[in-house]
């Protein structure tokens, strides 16, 4: 097969897998996708994605039989593969014309995981000793991955991931016959952990669910993904929307919404960067996180006995906890009050606050914006969605600002 | 005068002529760092915060923000560094007046172009007695053709990159920003021979379900759309 040929269907093989730099941050869907802080996009696909690695397979021959996956054994459709000395050297045509930053290279597992593992070994070998590449390589260790390559693979890598596509055995079940959940899965990232406190492994690990393929709630995602980060040491999670193959046998389940996604992110952005604990999240009653308000919002309307928070007394940890605050702006606020008192929501504004979404929940100097539409919004979340109130509730009314209830 | 002092970027006889301590014109090619930094301290007091981070990423701003396209850019400049030294770095930092706020505005609208420049420009390889060199057009809105230059430059190990902006081209010559007109450039111009290759993997990486043109757009905006293979399908 010609080489053309190949990377259209190795390429469009590798298209559902997520990796930081096609991920959208916490811009999300139909708002900015932002790309890893030290990436460089150096393009954007029509459905908003930045592209900034070569996303590709080293081969779409795959003996699993995963059910949502283009490349599952059972699946009709043209197989082939790249030879590692192909794939580097287009991989480097790219990387010289300046069309990618670096590679992510993920494989369908093809007569077993130890050859193809072999074949990825290869070509990241051939890209730093031949082509003396030092740049971002990500490389995907595939389940069952024997401990030598899952070694080597950590030793070339500048990022690993093995992905975990469920939250439980349970779900993974759900999603494929012949793939194990504690062995092949969590074992491998543990290895990973473990050779990684060499100070190999610059980027970390990584891994991805397949979000609303198995019927998982967002709750069960997140609980798992907190002991990803804990107990693993997981540098970042990913989240996929599940989106149906056809030829599958989920070809007929409804592609999960794209807001679902964005939800994840927010809520996996506020457990890392804002401080919050899986308990500050609220979930619905069937465990998903409201599609209709931002999870840092729906905090906020569930805890309004914290609030309004006085922007020059608030600790850093405090203001993070206010929507339209975030870790950037709640540092300038801490910083630039040590000389300079804040009296206006205009210097507010210039520090990068969101003033729109922050002002109901603030006071700044001893002052809050008696606005209310911005009080009746308020009331209005907390009645459209039925929150329980802490044991002494504040109330809102027109005119005051936060009043304890009588 | 704060970046100069910091090694980051070199203001100019013009650019001074508004200096917090000026009465007559620097010659800043042979300034003693040493000798303004005590002429600022006989004003400002001791300004120990020179030495830090915080000294460091307000001349890093300073830098992008002097880079910005407007007629007042180095007055701004020299008024934020007069904002600093008289409230404390964390004023500026924090963006707290609207002076602050319009230099961080322009550094980060600087750093956005530059940005979009290192990742959207696509460069071709041309053949030229010296030996393989890395050309390719751009189209800048800011004063950024030599910081993109150097940039691509460090990825770029074994080949010379050239950067043609209209008329000019843009090249390294040792650690200098050179220019010279298109027309007496060593080599003939490449054409895109790749972008079939490239074509065939952006086309393999689009998810229908999730299509989104509009925020395509916003990410790569027209004006980069001639740099790229892709750009007409983004119309
Ligand atoms: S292991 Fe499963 S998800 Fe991975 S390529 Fe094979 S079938 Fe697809």
């Amino acid at each position: 097969m010609e080489l053309l040929d190949k990377l259209k269907i190795l390429g469009a093989a590798a298209k559902y897998d997520v990796c930081a730099a096609t991920g959208c941050g916490p811009g999300g869907s139909g708002r900015a996708a932002v790309p890893a802080p030290s990436g460089v996009c150096h393009s954007f696909l029509p459905d908003g994605r930045c592209v900034s690695l070569f996303k590709v397979l080293q081969t779409n021959e795959c003996l699993k039989d995963c059910f949502y996956c283009p490349n599952r054994i059972q699946r009709d459709g043209p197989r082939t593969a790249f030879t590692p000395d192909e794939l580097a050297g287009l991989f480097m045509e790219f990387y010289r014309r300046n069309y990618v930053e670096g590679l992510f290279l993920s494989s369908g597992i093809s007569r077993n995981p130890s050859h193809t593992m072999e074949q990825i070994i290869k070509t990241a070998e051939i890209l730093r000793y031949k082509h003396s590449y030092t740049g971002y390589i990500h490389l995907k260790i595939l389940p069952g991955a024997g401990f030598e390559y899952v070694e080597q693979a950590v030793r070339l890598a500048s990022r690993v991931s093995v992905n975990i596509e469920a939250p439980t055995t349970e779900h993974l079940q759900k999603l494929s016959r012949l793939k194990n959940f504690r062995e092949e899965i969590i074992g491998r990232m543990k290895w990973v952990h473990g050779l990684q406190q060499g100070g190999s492994l610059p980027a970390g690990q990584t891994t991805q669910f397949i979000v609303g393929a198995a019927g998982e709630s967002d709750s069960q995602i997140m609980k798992t993904t907190v002991s990803l980060y804990r107990e693993i040491g997981m540098r970042r999670v990913y989240f996929s929307a599940f989106q149906p193959v056809a030829g599958t046998p989920l070809e007929e389940r409804a592609p999960t919404p794209v807001l679902r996604e964005h939800r994840l992110y927010q809520s996996d952005f506020l457990l890392r960067s804002y401080g919050f604990s899986l308990s500050d999240l609220s979930f619905d009653t069937g465990g998903n996180l409201p599609l209709d308000i931002d999870p840092k919002v729906n905090f906020a309307v569930h805890n309004l006995h914290l609030f309004p928070m006085e922007i020059n007394r608030a600790s850093y940890k405090e203001l993070l906890k206010v929507p339209g605050i975030g870790p950037t702006s709640a540092r300038r606020i801490v910083n630039a009050r040590r000389n300079f008192r804040i009296t206006s929501l205009d210097e507010l504004k210039n520090i990068g606050v969101v003033v729109k979404r922050a002002v109901p929940f603030i006071q700044v100097n001893g002052k809050y914006r008696d606005s209310y539409k911005l009080v009746q919004q308020l009331e209005l979340w907390r009645e459209s969605h039925d929150y329980p109130l802490p044991d002494n509730p504040l109330i809102l009314y027109e005119g005051s600002h936060a009043v304890q209830a009588p | 005068m704060l970046s100069r002092l910091r090694k980051g970027c070199c203001l100019h006889e013009d650019e001074l002529s508004e200096s917090i301590l000026n009465d007559g014109v620097i010659d800043v090619d042979n300034l003693n760092m040493d000798d303004v930094r005590r002429d600022y301290e006989k004003v400002f007091g001791t300004v120990g915060w020179l030495d830090g981070p915080k000294a460091r990423s307000l001349a890093k701003a300073s830098l992008y923000s002097s880079r910005y396209i407007a007629r007042d850019r180095y007055h701004l400049v020299i008024n934020i560094m007069k904002q600093a030294l008289v409230y404390g770095p964390d004023y500026v930092l924090g963006r707290v007046s609207r002076e602050a706020r319009t230099f961080f505005n322009r550094a980060r609208r600087v750093c956005i172009e530059i940005s979009r420049a290192c990742g959207f420009i696509r460069l071709e390889p041309a053949e030229c007695p010296a030996g393989c060199v890395m050309a390719g057009r751009v189209e800048f809105t800011n004063d950024i053709s030599d910081i993109v230059l150097r940039k691509l430059s460090r990825r770029s190990k074994n080949a010379p990159v050239y950067l043609v902006e209209k008329d000019t081209a843009y090249f390294l010559s040792g650690r200098k920003t050179a220019s010279c007109h298109v027309r007496d450039l060593p080599f003939d111009l490449p054409d895109g021979g790749f972008s079939e290759f490239w074509e065939a993997y952006y086309d393999s990486q689009f998810i229908e379900g999730r299509k989104n043109l509009s925020l395509a757009r916003k990410h790569l905006p027209q004006k980069c759309w001639s740099w790229v293979p892709e750009g007409k399908k983004l119309r």
